[in-house]
């Protein structure tokens, strides 16, 4: 992360209502100077209406959002000082390219030959120089956006909001453009709010994750943490993919949490968690952090024997799905470089093995 | 796919010629010959579509438009009325008759006046409205659409005689100026101001939408851009809603001037004598003075007046926003 100038953004007690549907409840966040939050959801979580009572374009029913420490609550869209990039770019279609970009300047009164400078540094900035006389419908969907976000960050914008930037981009450019933003938000020191439904978008981009449900947050954390310990099964299974296996506490002690599966398997994991014996949890295994070996094997924790019902060829991995208990089936990605000459075949019995720190305990719905 | 889907066309024809008698080898020709009209017709309409859907409009225009308007042009440069004698032969007599009387090219200069200040002010009352009804609910759309189309419904002779009574010495306008304590109220009824309120009231909704619909077409988030980059609310008309909806404005302030420069009950009953326009002048020529050819040619050059500045005015707002989508993929 940068050592930064940029603003910090804090939203309290946030909610926001359509009639009778409340579309945004009580979300609280933090994002500080120079830091990437990315607001991480399926379609209709709130995230977008979030962003937007950050921008100012819709009010919030409740609560209220402050740039460095001031309140902006009540100040509107065009005093905020904010950049934003919109998912079609929403550029100017009558203005030139140069003209695009010198617009948040000229509204803010800076003198016309200084706009022009600016605007060309920030035209070289993510390496548009020679198209200043372009027009924005002769440009391709990479070439827009980053006129985009030249425009966006010309007038040094306290907090940058991108709402799915990259979502009408090809997989490939998409890759590109989340690396290059990546590196100019960090140079620049931006604050960066930014919203998606992509889990790796938000992994490749953000520092911080909040992953949003129903108009409220699930879990926020660093994207390391909300990928090795997400505390809901939701979490879970929209960051990656994950076995879960219906378990409850039977005890913790020492940082170790010991679970029972209804079918009487035991579980024993040694990532942190808040739960007690009361909560209704559930254990989650991802696929790659299963160890599959010939054969069955006694019982032991974190231990499951069955028989390989499929496999599937997903070019770096091998999916297999192992049927260890009537109609419940795990998971499991072998590397291609790892399933050697003896992988496993349909029909066969294995055992599949995992390790007491890959063990996740995750609330259930 | 395999081979044998690949090569799977239907069998040829071969095989039973000779075998099969007279008659039925007379069926597949005609057959064949049908085949080969539906062919050669679905070629020439699939080329020809777009020439074909036009053509009963085309033919019918043609017949009760452009006929009668070259009689009329014909007219206007073969006859002139000397004294009330009508002497045949090509002439240009009639147009210099209507450039050369200040009476008639006051009326000329009057009809642009009048046609011009309409689309203006009609242009000017449109946004607003346009904006209400592309960015307003539903509802408030809806009303305001019924709202500004409903003289429409209402008959031009009934429509005047209303402003008649609105505008006359003791009309309504009078009245509420008076009870405003303005001690002399202007009398609009007669002048030119009439015949510019009328035009502007029934002709608003020609312009308000087309403009409505290019309003439309703006994509909100480019409007929701410009907010965040800085832009006041009047900033986003005038750098974004203005000139985006350009094309639409133009379609709009075409239709107002071609309306209003033509416009003949509305003027006749709220200008008077004093202040015709050209609608009344070509009537009096043709009914009340019995010169077909001087009426000719006023009419021609109405509507050469019309077609032209249409054309100029269409051709530059199509230009710059021909830029805007230059190259667009």
């Amino acid at each position: 992360m940068a050592t930064s100038n940029g603003a910090d953004v804090c939203l309290t007690g946030i909610c926001r209502s359509y009639g009778d549907v409340q579309v945004v409840r009580d979300v609280n966040l933090k994002a500080s100077g120079g830091e990437i939050l990315a607001l991480l959801g399926p379609s209709g979580c709130g995230k977008t209406t979030t962003l937007r009572m950050v921008a100012g374009l819709v009010q919030p029913s409740a609560g209220d959002i402050t740039i460095d420490g001031a309140s902006v609550t009540g100040l509107p869209v065009h005093r905020r000082n904010l950049g934003m990039l919109f998912q079609n770019y929403a550029l100017f279609p009558h203005l030139t390219v140069l003209e695009n970009v010198a617009f948040g300047l000229s509204m803010r009164g800076v003198s016309r030959a200084e706009t022009a400078e600016r605007a060309r540094q920030a035209l070289a900035l993510v390496r548009l120089t020679g198209f200043e006389d372009r027009m924005p419908a002769a440009l391709s969907g990479g070439q827009q956006q980053r006129v985009a976000m030249a425009r966006a960050i010309v007038y040094r914008p306290r907090v940058l909001l991108l709402d799915e930037p990259f979502g009408a981009l090809d997989k490939k450019l998409r890759e590109e453009m989340q690396i290059e933003l990546r590196q100019l938000c960090n140079e620049l020191g931006l604050t960066t709010i930014l919203v998606t439904h992509d889990q790796e978008e938000a992994l490749i981009l953000a520092d911080q994750i909040a992953v949003m449900r129903g108009g409220r947050i699930e879990q926020v954390a660093a994207a390391r943490v909300i990928y090795e310990r997400p505390v809901s099964h939701f979490v879970a299974d929209f960051i990656g993919t994950s076995n879960f296996l219906p378990a409850a506490i039977v005890e913790k002690m020492g940082g170790r949490t010991v679970l029972k599966s209804p079918q009487g398997a035991i579980f024993v994991s040694t990532v942190p968690n808040d739960f007690s014996a009361q909560d209704r949890v559930a254990v989650a295994i991802r696929p790659e952090s299963v160890r599959l070996t010939a054969g069955s094997a006694p019982a032991a924790a974190n231990t499951l024997s069955g028989t390989i019902r499929r496999s599937l060829f997903k070019g770096q991995i091998l999916s297999i799905w192992m049927e260890f208990a009537a109609g419940a089936e795990l998971v499991v990605s072998v590397p291609i470089e790892e399933a050697g000459a003896r992988s496993p075949e349909p029909g066969e019995t294995w055992t599949a093995r995992w390790s007491e720190e890959r063990t996740l305990v995750v609330r259930e719905q | 796919m395999s081979r044998a889907d690949i090569i799977d066309v239907p069998p040829p024809l071969s095989p039973d010629t000779g075998v099969a008698g007279a008659s039925s080898e007379g069926g597949r020709l005609e057959g064949m010959a049908s085949r080969l009209v539906g062919a050669a017709w679905s070629l020439l309409a699939g080329r020809y579509t777009g020439y074909l859907l036009v053509a009963p409009t085309v033919l019918f225009l043609a017949v009760w438009f452009l006929w009668p308007v070259l009689t009329m042009v014909h007219l206007s440069l073969t006859a002139h009325s000397v004294d009330g004698v009508m002497i045949e032969g090509f002439t240009l007599e009639n147009y210099a008759r209507l450039f050369a009387s200040d009476l008639y090219f006051r009326i000329l200069m009057r009809t642009i006046r009048i046609a011009l200040m309409t689309s203006l002010f009609a242009a000017l009352f449109a946004y607003p409205l346009a904006i209400a009804i592309a960015r307003g609910g539903p509802t408030l759309a809806r009303l305001v659409t019924i709202t500004i189309l409903a003289p429409l419904l209402v008959n031009v002779v009934v429509r005047s005689y209303g402003w008649q009574t609105i505008l006359n010495k003791t009309g309504a306008l009078a009245w509420v100026l008076k009870l405003l304590g303005v001690s002399n109220p202007p009398v609009l009824l007669y002048t030119e101001w009439a015949v510019l309120i009328a035009c502007v009231h029934v002709y608003l909704p020609f312009v308000v939408m087309p403009l409505a619909g290019a309003i439309g077409r703006i994509d909100r988030t480019v409007e929701e851009a410009a907010r965040v980059a800085g832009a006041t609310r009047f900033s986003v008309f005038l750098r974004v809603i203005l000139p985006l909806s350009l094309p639409g404005l133009a379609v709009g302030v075409s239709l107002v001037f071609s309306l209003s420069a033509a416009a003949y009950v509305t003027p006749q009953i709220l200008g008077g004598n004093f202040s015709p326009l050209l609608g009344t002048l070509i009537e009096q020529q043709i009914l009340t003075l019995n010169d077909w050819p001087f009426g000719a040619a006023i009419s021609t050059l109405l509507i050469a007046m019309v077609l032209a500045s249409n054309l100029v005015f269409l051709k530059l707002v199509s230009r710059r926003f021909a830029r805007w989508t230059a190259g667009a993929r």
